[in-house]
């Protein structure tokens, strides 16, 4: 599922940074540069596989005598996100970003030498992800109502076992798209305006228990506030 | 203080040449004092060992001395323990003397024909310091010391090796898989430590490198310094109708890593399993049934009536901490 996740993110950022080089700007930005911008928003974060692995004994030979065999993934989950940035210019923006999921790790244990069927252990792990990076917008490719975007960027990650019996840290390399649609827009007061966003990601994570990296990809839907 | 000596054959910990065997995961030598268990172990920095100056077809004096210092090497390198073993010369010295020398030699024990050697200490019954340990090699089996081992004999740098385990204090490891043979016998079908109470067999020289369960075994016994800080540790209970159940072997595996690293669970149900890599581990209980229990523990009360079972949640073991402790229920077979 997260593969197919992935290539879905991979295409919608080089359809939209594609077009983008190519097309003739239309149409205005409703979020004024220069201000702050906060929103919150719910999101969806795919699965990924983390490997097989046998548990294995050995022979007289040297060779393997095989008692069971496990493979482990990290389901998907729901997740709580905030975001705090600044458009520096109509295109461009830096943001930050919190959020916190509840992906439940599986073991699959199948072939036990001595048992029969298959087993599963699980458990919860809290993930905390704090990134930074850069949007950029795309108004040229505007239409709809819907103001396309890019990002990237970077960030840290925490992740918690067991309700905090072992912190596990690293970090994540991003990149994705979505778009924005204004909700309202005013040339007074403390909200400037207010638009919801759609968020499509491919996060690369690299955990310290994890060998290599891990690909997950993310869809979320925020509502952001302008002040 | 007075000290009081027990010479004892705490275990006959012997390689048994097919008889039972067991998937297991290391266990500490011990006994009971005033109620209280407590391991055996060295507490000099530097064991003094002697090496018996008898010979057996295919294996010289030195030839002996050379392949137990290359056993000695095996576990002296384990990084994440400190100990370490002197040669102090040839003696005509017999093993099993109550003698103050910790002697290595061959012996010729036909009555023992399905052991290969064995192990037995001197302990300080106050300290649980082992005094002395002797081993010995039963010179009625033919033993090699080629280093591509020999089919028709048996190699004694891995016997060593595992006598060696014991000499340390280790008991008996569980993990393995056996398959009994139409003698009545045993036959080893996979083993997951050296200490695993059966030879892999003639020709075979696997057993000259330590487990992931040995090395927790002896790393848990002779921590060095960030050992215990670096490692996690799982404890738990295991259940069956909600009584404890006594001897049960549990063994934890990281999914990550492939390890596999065990115990045993006590009367009161409760275990240990120490050294292991931080991070999630998957719950395997398992009753013993791959070898004769005496192998392992005292058979009196220990539970072999119910199923493998895993446990149904991953645990967690801590960097440098012990996880909650948690139950895992078994059913009745």
């Amino acid at each position: 599922m997260s593969r197919r996740f992935f290539s879905l993110a991979a295409l919608a950022v080089v359809i939209v940074g594609g077009v983008g080089v190519s097309s003739v700007a239309a149409q205005t930005v409703s979020e004024p540069a220069g201000r702050l911008q906060v929103g919150v928003g719910v999101g969806w974060i795919g699965g990924a596989a983390l490997g097989e692995q046998p548990a294995n004994l050995r022979t007289a030979s040297g060779g393997p005598y095989r008692l069971f065999e496990s493979e482990t993934d990290l389901a998907s989950s729901g997740s709580f996100e905030a975001r705090v940035g600044i458009l520096v210019s109509r295109r461009y923006g830096v943001e930050g970003r919190v959020a916190i999921s509840k992906p439940e790790l599986h073991s699959v244990i199948t072939s036990d030498a001595e048992a029969t069927g298959s087993f599963t252990a699980a458990e919860t792990v809290d993930h905390y992800v704090f990134d930074g990076g850069v949007v950029v917008r795309l108004p040229e490719l505007a239409g709809m109502g819907l103001t396309p975007f890019a990002s990237a960027g970077a960030g840290y990650v925490r992740q918690l076992h067991e309700e905090q019996a072992l912190v596990e840290t690293g970090h994540l390399f991003y990149v994705g798209g979505g778009f924005t649609r204004p909700l309202l827009s005013r040339s007074q007061g403390l909200i400037r305006a207010m638009s919801v966003r759609a968020d499509l990601r491919l996060n690369l994570f690299y955990l310290e228990l994890d060998e290599g990296s891990r690909q997950q990809g993310s869809v979320s839907g925020s509502l952001v506030l302008t002040f | 203080m007075s000290r009081r000596r027990l010479q004892a054959w705490l275990v006959i910990v012997a390689l048994v040449l097919a008889a039972p065997g067991t998937a297991h995961a290391y266990i500490h030598l011990g006994f009971d004092n005033a109620g209280q268990s407590r391991p055996i172990k060295w507490n000099s920095s530097s064991v003094l060992w002697y090496a018996n100056d008898r010979t057996v077809p295919g294996v010289s004096p030195s030839q002996f001395q050379a392949e137990l210092a290359q056993a000695f090497t095996t576990w002296e390198s384990v990084p994440t323990a400190t100990i370490a073993f002197q040669f102090a010369g040839f003696t005509s010295a017999i093993p099993l003397d109550d003698d103050s020398l910790s002697v290595f030699g061959f012996q010729s024990v036909p009555e023992l024909d399905r052991v290969l050697g064995s192990t037995a200490f001197v302990v300080d019954v106050i300290t649980g310091s082992i005094v002395e340990s002797d081993v010995f090699f039963n010179s009625i089996f033919a033993w090699s010391v080629a280093a591509g081992g020999d089919a028709t004999r048996f190699d004694l740098r891995s016997v060593a090796t595992h006598e060696i385990g014991h000499f340390l204090g280790l008991g008996h490891s569980a993990i393995g898989e056996t398959e009994v043979r139409t003698d009545g016998g045993r036959r080893v079908l996979g083993s997951g430590a050296v200490m695993f109470p059966i030879s892999l067999g003639r020709g075979s020289v696997e057993d000259r490198v330590l487990q992931p369960d040995d090395i927790a075994g002896v790393s848990d016994l002779y921590p060095d310094g960030n050992f215990r800080s670096d490692t996690g540790i799982i404890t738990g209970r295991v259940r069956m109708n909600g009584v404890a159940v006594n001897g049960a072997h549990v063994v934890a595996f990281n999914p990550q890593t492939g390890t596999l690293i065990g115990n045993f669970s006590g009367a009161d149900g409760t275990f240990r399993i120490a050294g292991l890599t931080p991070g999630p581990h998957v719950i395997r209980v398992e009753p013993i049934d791959d070898a004769d229990i005496d192998s392992f523990l005292d058979p009196a009360g220990v539970n072999v009536n119910f199923q493998v079972t895993f446990h149904d949640r991953l645990i967690v073991a801590p960097r440098g901490g012990t996880s909650a402790s948690f139950d895992v229920t078994v059913r009745p077979k």
